[in-house]
């Protein structure tokens, strides 16, 4: 299969997972005794009029056919209803909290795995020794902490008991930053709890995977021949074998956004750091029905393109995945 | 008749030795006993919460906002109920849910993956796609969704745990049994006329069994963990005591402010525990059970 063919045939599986995964969207609130009016439009604090616009943007009062259709007319034109709790159409919210979180999560992912990956690969090159078991139980001790929980500690220790952090938010609230460099500052100081949080939690995940697979990368032939070549070893290490080790951690990236997104709900929820992941709280906690959907299609939109940039990378680099399945 | 008598008797008498066996090995693995010892604190204290809790958690029993003392270990909550007996009722509710998630995960995700594997063609490629798309599905916020419309409660987390995470069992299982149906064995099965259903059940799936076995341990400790997270959000059953409800109410009545670290350190030590224990046992069982897996030392 060439290249161009792969991609194409992996773009209709994202889409068909994407409508599979917005019908189911569309039928649950329908499952409920509840009137999807009342559901999506129907709250006292939204404007008569724009009450009136949803009902007829949305097809409310029609059948539920009609009702289906134009719930994909809205979703395709970037209307996802109006939040109860803002005020304001769903769209709107989602995009002035989704920096905060590509901020929060792409810093931290980035860290996490260069580290991750360095810590792996050391581990490897040193299997058995006692560094490779100490930074193993380590690391299982780490990943099995829960991640909010990490984040409750965090706060109690450096916001509560040593104040040197903030403990909510993504900038201090109410201050007029003279520079922009003060402003970076801030939100860079607001920035490091929530990140460390991420960080220590998924570190030793991806260091465990690539320990692993290194392993074996370090014991084929060629590895062998740089060694009697009498090559550096971080040389051997991070150019002959960690470029192998490579193609199986981007899959694991790709297939992990789920669990990073899921991630940045608790971190965000328990530092109050106003990304997408705070909103689902907040929606969940005030019963946002079209807040709550529309954070879902967010999420879902990310972990569907994620995937598939990477399964495209992928493929472009390692001509075998196009031959396999 | 008694010739069907010595036969179980046989089968109960190689069990045995098999079970022996396995003990046998897996007593050598020094963090496998850490894991099973930590397992047993807790399926104990699971099962002794009435006995050694030392008061009703339902109920107010001291002041609230209570510093941990020697009346209270941990203090107590907002409510004036002491956390040390919620944190002990806490493990019912954590490995009931974790145990019942892990079992309907594995079941959908063996079913799925023994018959793609073995009928192949038009059901293994409509399995496969369908496997694909929940492999995408983002978990949490859809058990956050679901939770929305149908009310929190522990057993709408289970269902959802178990919906959405059989996909990568069900394709680690139909791989596996894509290499056991060339075995020559299945073909002598076949040959003397046994029906799938039998090939399936009784050739096939002993076969396949110590993957699940390592597996349900597995989504036991995700499950936990999950279902710790659900309720920290607020989603799980308010009335019930679990470790994650322990912690929502300490994030939201502010135990941070007031200091009360017996609030929150304890219930999230046993979370981990608990999934370190789990993945002692599971590290362990894998190499006893999945010996190809083991890695020669170089």
């Amino acid at each position: 299969m060439g290249v161009t063919s792969f991609i194409l045939k992996k773009a209709v599986i994202m889409l068909v997972t994407f409508y599979v995964i917005s019908t189911v969207i569309f039928i649950i609130p329908r499952l409920t005794p509840i009137e999807p009016k009342t559901l999506f439009a129907d709250n006292p604090r939204i404007p008569e009029s724009i009450r009136v616009k949803l009902i007829e943007s949305f097809g409310l009062n029609k059948p539920m056919l009609d009702q289906y259709a134009s719930f994909y007319v809205n979703l395709f034109r970037g209307n996802l209803g109006y939040s109860f709790l803002y005020r304001d159409p769903v769209s709107t919210i989602l995009m002035t909290r989704l920096p905060w979180t590509i901020l929060l999560v792409g810093s931290s992912t980035v860290i996490f795995i260069l580290v991750g990956i360095i810590v792996g690969v050391f581990q490897a090159s040193r299997y058995g020794s006692k560094f490779d078991v100490a930074t193993l139980v380590g690391s299982l001790v780490a990943s099995s902490f829960p991640f909010f929980w990490v984040g409750m500690i965090f706060v109690y220790l450096f916001a509560f008991v040593i104040p040197i952090f903030p403990s909510y938010g993504a900038t201090a609230p109410g201050v007029t930053f003279t520079s922009p460099f003060s402003m970076i500052e801030d939100m860079l100081w607001h920035l490091m709890l929530p990140a460390i949080t991420i960080v220590i939690v998924n570190i030793s995940r991806y260091s465990f995977y690539l320990r692993n697979i290194m392993v074996g990368v370090l014991s084929e032939d060629y590895i062998l021949t740089a060694k009697a070549k009498g090559l550096d070893e971080n040389k051997i290490l991070f150019k002959h074998g960690l470029r192998n080790a490579m193609l199986p951690t981007m899959t694991m990236i790709a297939m992990d956004f789920g669990f990073i997104v899921a991630g940045a709900i608790f971190v965000e929820t328990v530092f109050s750091y106003p990304g997408v992941g705070l909103l689902a709280y907040e929606a969940i906690l005030n019963a946002d029905y079209p807040l709550m959907n529309g954070v879902f299609i967010l999420l879902t939109v990310v972990i569907l393109a994620a995937n598939f940039t990477a399964e495209a990378f992928y493929s472009v680099l390692d001509p075998r995945i196009r031959k396999a399945k | 008749m008694s010739n069907k008598k010595n036969e179980g008797l046989g089968r109960i008498r190689h069990l045995r030795e098999q079970t022996s066996d396995f003990w046998r090995t897996y007593r050598r693995s020094k963090l496998g006993l850490a894991g099973l010892a930590m397992l047993f604190f807790f399926v104990g204290m699971a099962l002794a919460a009435p006995l050694i809790a030392p008061y009703d958690p339902w109920s107010r029993v001291g002041p609230p906002f209570a510093p941990p003392s020697s009346r209270y270990i941990f203090g107590t909550n907002d409510a004036g109920m002491d956390i040390l007996s919620e944190l002990i009722y806490g493990t019912r509710t954590s490995l009931i849910v974790g145990v019942s998630a892990a079992l309907i995960v594995s079941a959908i995700g063996t079913l799925v993956g023994l018959v793609a594997g073995y009928f192949g063609g038009v059901v293994e490629t409509t399995l496969m796609r369908i496997t694909d798309i929940f492999l995408l599905f983002p978990d949490l916020p859809f058990i956050m969704i679901l939770t929305l419309y149908l009310g929190p409660s522990v057993w709408n987390i289970v269902l959802a745990i178990g919906i959405l995470w059989w996909s990568g069992t069900a394709r680690v299982i139909r791989s596996m049994v894509l290499t056991i149906k060339e075995e020559p064995y299945i073909e002598a099965a076949k040959a003397i006329g046994a029906g799938n259903r039998h090939i399936m059940l009784s050739e096939i799936l002993p076969h396949v069994f110590p993957v699940i076995i390592v597996g349900v341990i597995r989504f036991t400790g995700f499950g936990i963990l999950y279902e710790a997270g659900l309720s920290f959000l607020g989603l799980g059953d308010p009335t019930a005591k679990s470790w994650g409800t322990i912690l929502h109410y300490a994030q939201t009545r502010g135990a941070f402010v007031r200091g009360l670290w017996g609030w929150f350190i304890p219930p999230g030590a046993c979370i981990s525990l608990t999934i370190i224990s789990f993945t002692l046992i599971s590290f362990s069982l894998d190499r006893i059970l999945n010996p190809k897996m083991r890695r020669p030392g170089r």
